[in-house]
Formats: structure tokens, C-alpha cells, sequence
């Protein structure tokens, strides 16, 4: 089937990024987004994830780059600083963009309050 | 303007019970200050009471939840908040010692209001406890409406001493609070080492 009979929703929503998509690397990454930076446990405590998980998770996405690991001790306990990266930031609200259009198109939008939430500001 | 999920995030982080904890101690403080004539020890005890904010946060919260960095935005609309909590809580400050001195004073002009003077008080901390909604709170208006009904009760009960229900509306605050804290405490046991 030539591609250009493919809709362009149905295009987006096959090409949307497998890195980002997986449920707790979004939920991590909305979690980033929300804030300026936060340390390794308050990820832990707010996801639920094990410590391991988490780990694996926040490797995958550093190796992307779509999150910053800056690793530092506070007094003498080691202290990991993580953030969202700007491209990060850019990629998350693209995915956001595609899955409500193609959402849109089975008749599932957000709700008034939430739809036009700013991008992220801040 | 901050996204839905900061803000549930920030909400989230006074739920520990923490401020409420030192809000009921220091109701608790001036309660028991009135009660023993020593108003303006009373007046003392935000002062002394609001350091252990942040010792509290980072003894009791902190290793056992940490705390994101909340962004400059965030953190101007607290300062914003929390300036207009410090400039109401002056207001009530000042219209309470003023209407204090006026009932002392033997102002007739009141009539039935004079009465009311014992649960004046406690109704003006209800009132300043709504603040806690600033943070996103919401069991600080609770809170708050406890203790205008105290104060009401107080009147209709002819209670006498002021301080008496600045203290009972304290305890409710600190027993409410120390709850959260025994709750929070226990679901978010201390993380020994650092993190990964």
C-alpha cells in the first residue's frame, strides 16, 4: 500500500517515539517536565518503580537525550540530579501533539480544562 | 503560570502534615500564652515556631520523600502567596489588638458585639487558617470553619477566656497534623543509603 494513502494521523501515530512512549518513561518524563529538577529518590517515591527499573528507565532515556544524570554527593550520601533535557522537552510535547490528534479522530479529547494547558511553560 | 501537574506536585508536598503539625503547635503556644495573660508572648510564637519549617522539612520529609526543584515560576507565585498570607495575618493581627483594647476600654458603642469578644479571636484565626488554600490545602478551610464555629460556640456557651478556644481549635490542628505525620512517616519509611 503506497504510504500516501495513509493518513496523516494514522502516519504520526505509527511514527510516534518508542523511546518515549513506553508508560513509566512517560510518566517519568511528564514528571521531569513538571518541575526544574529532582533527585533520583523523589522520581522513585512519585513512579513507584523500583530502584532498579527506575535506573534502567533513566538509562534509556540519557542515552537518548532526552534526560540529564548529573551525579554529586549531598554531605555523604550520593545525590543523582536528574532533568529534562530542552530536546527532551520538544520531544515529549510532539508526542503529546500527535496522540491528541489521533485520539481526536476516535472521538477522545481532553476534557475543556485540560485541553489547552500550556505546552509547558515554565 | 505553572503546568496542572506542578501544581498537583507542590500540592502534594505540604501533604505530609508537617505545616499543619507546627500550625496547630504554635495555636497550641498562643492559646496557652492567653491563657496565662502573656498576649505578647503569644505574638511571639510565629516567630520562634517558623524556623522549624525547614528544620522539620529536612529532618522528617525530606530523606524519606525528598523534594523536586520547583521552577522560578512556582516559586514567585508562593512568595506572591505567601507575602499576601504575611500581609492578611498582620491585618488580623492588628484588628484583634485593636478590638481588644477597645472592648477593655469599656467600648459601649459595640453593644451585642462586645459580647462576642470572647470568640473573636479564634474566629479571626479561622479566618487566617484559610490561608493554607493558598498552598492548595484544602483541609485548612476546614480547619478554618472549626474554629469560626468554636468561636461561635464559645459565645453561645459563654466560654470567658479567649485563650481556652484559640487552644481547643490548636489541638485540633496538631492532632490532625500529627496524624498526617504518623501516616506519611509510616508509608515512607527513611531510605538509609543514598540513591542509584
Amino acid at each position: 500500500m503506497p504510504e500516501a494513502d495513509i493518513l496523516p494521523e494514522i502516519r504520526d501515530v505509527l511514527a510516534l517515539d518508542k523511546t518515549i512512549h513506553e508508560p513509566a518513561r512517560l510518566a517519568i518524563l511528564a514528571l521531569l517536565l513538571s518541575v526544574d529538577s529532582a533527585d533520583f529518590t523523589w522520581l522513585m517515591r512519585q513512579t513507584g518503580l523500583t530502584q532498579g527499573n527506575l535506573s534502567a528507565h533513566l538509562g534509556k532515556l540519557d542515552a537518548a537525550g532526552l534526560v540529564s544524570v548529573e551525579k554529586g554527593f549531598e554531605g555523604k550520601r550520593p545525590k543523582t540530579t536528574l532533568r529534562i533535557t530542552p530536546d527532551g522537552a520538544a520531544r515529549l510535547q510532539a508526542q503529546g501533539k500527535a496522540l491528541i490528534r489521533f485520539l481526536g479522530l476516535i472521538d477522545i479529547r481532553p476534557s475543556r480544562g485540560t485541553k489547552t494547558r500550556r505546552e509547558t511553560s515554565s | 503560570m505553572t503546568m496542572p501537574l506542578t501544581r498537583a506536585l507542590y500540592r502534594r508536598s505540604f501533604d505530609d502534615g508537617w505545616l499543619d503539625t507546627l500550625t496547630g503547635l504554635g495555636l497550641v503556644l498562643i492559646g496557652l500564652a492567653w491563657l496565662a495573660d502573656q498576649i505578647v508572648l503569644g505574638a511571639l510564637v510565629p516567630a520562634i515556631v517558623a524556623p522549624f519549617w525547614t528544620i522539620g522539612r529536612r529532618a522528617l520529609v525530606e530523606p524519606r520523600l525528598a523534594s523536586p526543584q520547583f521552577g522560578s515560576a512556582r516559586q514567585a507565585e508562593t512568595r506572591r502567596s505567601l507575602t499576601g498570607w504575611l500581609i492578611f495575618g498582620a491585618g488580623v493581627g492588628l484588628t484583634e489588638l485593636a478590638f481588644l483594647m477597645f472592648v477593655n476600654r469599656g467600648g459601649t458603642g459595640l453593644g451585642g458585639l462586645a459580647n462576642m469578644a470572647v470568640g473573636i479571636p479564634v474566629m479571626l484565626v479561622g479566618l487566617g487558617l484559610f490561608a493554607g488554600l493558598i498552598l492548595g490545602a484544602k483541609r485548612f478551610a476546614a480547619y478554618g470553619l472549626f474554629a469560626i464555629g468554636l468561636g461561635l460556640a464559645g459565645v453561645w456557651t459563654g466560654v470567658d477566656r479567649p485563650g481556652l478556644l484559640i487552644l481547643l481549635s490548636g489541638v485540633l490542628v496538631l492532632a490532625c497534623g500529627g496524624a498526617l505525620l504518623a501516616r506519611f512517616m509510616m508509608r515512607h519509611p527513611a531510605s538509609g543509603g543514598g540513591d542509584a
